[in-house]
């Protein structure tokens, strides 16, 4: 029996892949019930929809959350991949400092980085708002994605690199068929878990928002301060379907960047021979 | 980020109610550098609902809860003087320190705060009390409760007291020892607040001590009673405390007024108990910056929203106790007939909280260890 | 995955390439420099210091103070909760997110993005949101209890106790366990599957000499992803767990935000600092250099 048909791990994944779900499908229910404590049904509206699709701080919480992770998860992706590049043919003192850095950013309870942060931001006079919330978020999200793109490099053998490069590939060409193909799955999850840090993060955004970006979490935290209402789903089910959009979005556009993929097999497929 | 951690990712802040946002959230802060310049939205506040008066034009930006303001005050005001400007900015901090040093940066000009937060404001020199003669509705404001808010212009206040099933306990509760001693029967059924100040404040007044008290040896009683109750406790919670009364998943519960009005309207058989020993109470409402560079704006706001029709706008939107008794008539009868929002004689012995001083970091420990039990 | 040694087999640069290659670095030097370092500096600075708890004044004295009131039973005993949270949390991770990873990696391309899209949507609906459903979900009365009493008489008093902390912590990890296990898991080419099941091996032999090793990167990189931040974690507790238990976030939170203590705060987050990079470099020693595949 092919390992790949496990039964087992296919059971216990889609179960898993369910449990993960539920919660969700309770928002979605919850969001058109009637009843403002949801402890029971009370019957289908929408009252709870129109009322969160007419409060305009909503929706420029949305636009301002999606902006932030977006920007975060650029930036932290750039750092996170050019850093990593560099770390596998670093010598092992650099890498050391290096690592060193990564963990610290991680272990850094983000209240304390966040207030640091607000200080010197204030001294140095620069300005609160989106940017400053971005930057915030790009130092720890940075570490995150390095964990990750680095965890994939590990297993990478540089050389199939220097193979494709002695076959006469440029440089540039043996890093984008190979290394950075290789790398895409990392990056891609690295900007996902990025994305959706950036996207639920409260505190960083709080300390670093000013007075002018109010982001979608710090709008749902008020909100929920005063009374757990099903409005809080339906914005929860509203959020989720128009991020899901634009990350379709995204994925139709990064079938393009499949094809690199495909080279990437082709040359795994040239280097044994087959 | 999804890791809920200490901000999602280490830290998110901590869900705080409402109570505790305010608490601590408008401490306001230390100096910020004073900038000389008014703009010409001069001082005309004539108070008077009349004449709109084209000098008050500007912002001014304010740290709020969010819909903690009338329906339509802010419209309204907005109306009566074009080119005038209210921006609320959600107070998403849970903490006196968060928005003292949001504060700093001179962001805000007015905002909503606790008494707390507000001698703390006082004592770092960061407000003062608005120009009262620029504010004359502040008139309508009974005087208790200008006595418990000096500095500003107070606009609710809610009681820390007990809402409870009768017809499940089968007997009547009249006090906190009630409910101590009811504890071992109905425990598992019983909620706290998750808030130090109203929770603690609520045990000391149990104990027989003041709801402000910064003795050490009666908060130690406090932490004991609080850790010897808590092993029958369902949860302290942060939102939605009253809720469980409802079904009957929650039997006793420390809960403030509004919320138990709130949930004996679904729920008829909850009732609400005057703890005969006292309860403690949170009074709230609007301070100035003194760098403000708009206070004419902020005390002509301030002045409209203490008209009756308006400041009974306030209250109907949030279901609050209030402080402005001539106010009644707009308000709507569910809240000025309750004898839970609206008491009278029957209030007995409600202590306002106030600041503590340097004696927060004890409470803090106490709230700690009682947690950590 | 963070392997102490220099990988083998790589041919020292040409003086070209060495120059561009320290470019690289740049991005990260700079960002961690600017934004990190110096944020880090100051909160040591603090840590040494003394503050006015009423008008927030730090005043840099050199006390350390700060650092012994740690050492206090309510500190120690907080620390070693957080400790059992979090290694609860990335151990049942492990065990339900290994298979997962394992299963869509083994799948079609695109039955993998579908699986991926699945796992990692949910978390899009913001986390307040997804947490107080899950108070929603497990509350007495609420539709798993009455699901339970159906199915069994009894009534499932789990809301407001460590179990649903458990169900929530590992419901908001998952994701960050599952996605570098994946990643490390999706390069094995199917070619290596059919060699070794060609060798002759059975399937738990497959797995034991060729997925798992592989894997191993990814499961160490979702270990650390996991459980450093599960450490710091106190929402969770908080909201499912009914405000009854006391976490190292908790207080260190409260410090900062509470009683606006950064002195101290920052002390505890310093010593938290020192402990988990300790365990962290201790981890790192243990990880097999780099393999050629």
């Amino acid at each position: 029996m092919s390992l790949r048909r496990h039964p087992v791990a296919g059971a216990l994944a889609l179960v898993v892949v369910g449990f993960l779900w539920i919660p969700i499908l309770a928002v979605a229910v919850n969001s058109i019930n009637q009843s403002s404590l949801m402890v029971s049904w009370g019957g289908a509206t929408v009252h709870w929809y129109s009322l969160a699709l007419h409060d305009p701080n909503v929706r420029t919480g949305l636009t301002t959350t999606i902006e932030i992770a977006l920007g975060s998860t650029l930036v932290s992706l750039v750092i996170a991949v050019s850093g990593a590049l560099w770390w596998r043919r670093a010598p092992a003192r650099a890498r050391a400092v290096y690592d060193a850095m990564v963990y610290a950013r991680i272990i850094l309870p983000e209240v304390v980085f966040a207030t640091a942060l607000f200080f010197l931001f204030l001294k140095a006079r620069f300005p609160l708002g989106i940017l400053a919330i971005i930057v915030g978020h790009s130092v720890w999200n940075s570490a995150y994605a390095a964990v990750i793109i680095q965890a994939r490099l590990v297993g990478l053998d540089p050389a199939i690199e220097e193979a494709a490069a002695d076959l006469g590939a440029t440089p540039w060409r043996a890093f984008r068929r190979v290394t950075f193909a290789a790398l895409l799955p990392a990056i891609i999850a690295g900007g996902l878990l990025t994305f959706t840090f950036s996207f639920d993060d409260v505190v960083t955004s709080y300390f670093l928002g000013g007075n002018s970006a109010t982001p979608l979490p710090l709008v749902l935290f008020g909100m929920i301060r005063f009374r757990i209402t099903p409005e809080i789903n339906a914005i929860g089910v509203m959020v989720m379907l128009f991020t899901v959009t634009l990350m379709g979005v995204a994925v139709a556009a990064s079938t393009l960047v499949g094809s690199v993929g495909r080279g990437r097999r082709d040359a795994l497929a040239e280097f044994y021979g087959q | 980020m999804v890791r809920p951690g200490d901000c999602p990712r280490n830290g998110q802040a901590r869900l705080p109610s409402r109570r505790q946002v305010l608490r601590r959230g408008a401490a306001l802060a230390l100096t910020i550098p004073a900038s000389a310049a008014m703009l010409e939205a001069c001082g005309n506040s004539s108070s008077s609902s009349g004449s709109p008066t084209a000098s008050l034009a500007g912002t001014a930006v304010m740290t709020n809860y969010p819909s903690w303001m009338g329906a339509h005050v802010v419209q309204d005001f907005q109306k009566l003087h074009p080119g005038s400007v209210i921006k609320q900015i959600t107070n998403a901090s849970s903490s006196i320190s968060g928005t003292v040093q949001q504060l700093k940066t001179g962001n805000f000009d007015f905002g909503l705060a606790d008494a707390s937060a507000t001698q703390q404001a006082v004592d770092v020199g960061l407000i003062e009390p608005p120009d009262w003669s620029k504010v004359p509705n502040i008139k309508y404001v009974a005087e208790s409760f200008r006595a418990g808010f000096p500095h500003g212009m107070p606009t609710d206040y809610g009681k820390i007291g007990i809402g409870y099933r009768p017809d499940i306990v089968g007997e009547k509760i009249t006090s906190w020892h009630d409910v101590w001693r009811l504890a071992p029967k109905f425990s598992g059924k019983i909620v706290f607040i998750d808030l130090d100040r109203d929770c603690m404040g609520s045990a000391l007044r149990y104990l027989g001590y003041s709801g402000n008290s910064t003795v050490p040896s009666q908060l130690a009683a406090c932490k004991n009673a609080l850790i010897a109750i808590k092993p029958h406790l369902q949860a302290f919670l942060s939102v939605n405390y009253g809720q469980g009364l409802q079904d009957g998943s929650t039997v006793i519960a420390m809960d403030y007024d509004y919320d138990v009005a709130l949930n004996q309207q679904k729920q008829p058989k909850i009732e609400w108990v005057f703890p005969t020993e006292g309860m403690v109470a949170y009074i709230e409402g609007w301070i100035a910056l003194k760098s403000s560079k708009v206070l004419p704006l902020v005390e002509a706001f301030m002045n409209f929203a203490l008209e009756p029709k308006q400041y009974a706008d306030f209250v109907n939107t949030t279901g609050t106790a209030y402080v402005e008794p001539v106010a009644t008539r707009f308000i709507a009868k569910s809240i000025s007939a309750s004898p839970i929002l609206r008491p009278g004689k029957a209030i007995g012995n409600v202590e306002f909280e106030h600041f503590l001083g340097s004696a927060t970091a004890l409470w803090t420990q106490v709230w700690n260890e009682v947690k950590a039990a | 995955m963070l392997a102490p040694t220099a990988p083998s087999g790589l041919r020292a640069d040409s003086g070209h390439a060495a120059g561009l290659r320290h470019l690289l670095v740049v991005p990260t030097a700079v960002w961690t420099l600017a934004f990190f370092v110096l944020p880090l500096g100051l909160v040591t600075v603090f840590s040494f210091g003394t503050e006015n708890l009423i008008t927030f004044n730090v005043s840099f004295g050199w006390t350390a103070s700060n650092y012994a009131a740690f050492g206090s039973a309510l500190y120690l005993s907080t620390l070693l909760r957080s400790v059992a949270l979090s290694l609860g949390t990335t151990a049942a991770c492990a065990f339900l997110g290994f298979p997962l990873a394992f299963f869509i990696s083994s799948q079609r391309p695109r039955v993998q993005r579908l699986l991926l899209a699945g796992v990692i949507v949910p978390f899009w609906t913001s986390f307040l949101v997804r947490t107080y459903s899950w108070v929603n979900l497990l509350q007495i009365d609420g539709p798993a209890d009455r699901v339970a009493h159906g199915l069994t008489g009894h009534h499932l008093q789990i809301l407001y106790s460590p179990r649903s902390i458990a169900v929530g912590m590992v419901y908001s990890y998952l994701p960050l366990m599952v996605l570098p296990i994946y990643v490390a898991l999706e390069r094995i080419s199917p070619d290596l599957y059919a060699a070794a099941a060609d060798l002759g091996a059975r399937p738990w032999r497959q797995f034991r000499r060729v997925v798992f090793p592989l894997a191993r990167p990814g499961l160490i990189a979702g270990v650390i992803i996991v459980g450093v931040p599960a450490m710091g974690e106190y929402v969770i507790p908080e909201i499912l767990g009914g405000g009854k238990t006391l976490m190292v976030g908790n207080i260190i939170v409260g410090q900062y935000l509470d009683v606006g203590d950064y002195p101290f705060g920052s002390a505890l987050a310093v010593s938290l600092m020192v402990i988990l990079m300790i365990m962290l470099f201790a981890l790192r020693r243990v990880q097999p250099a780099v393999e050629a595949s």
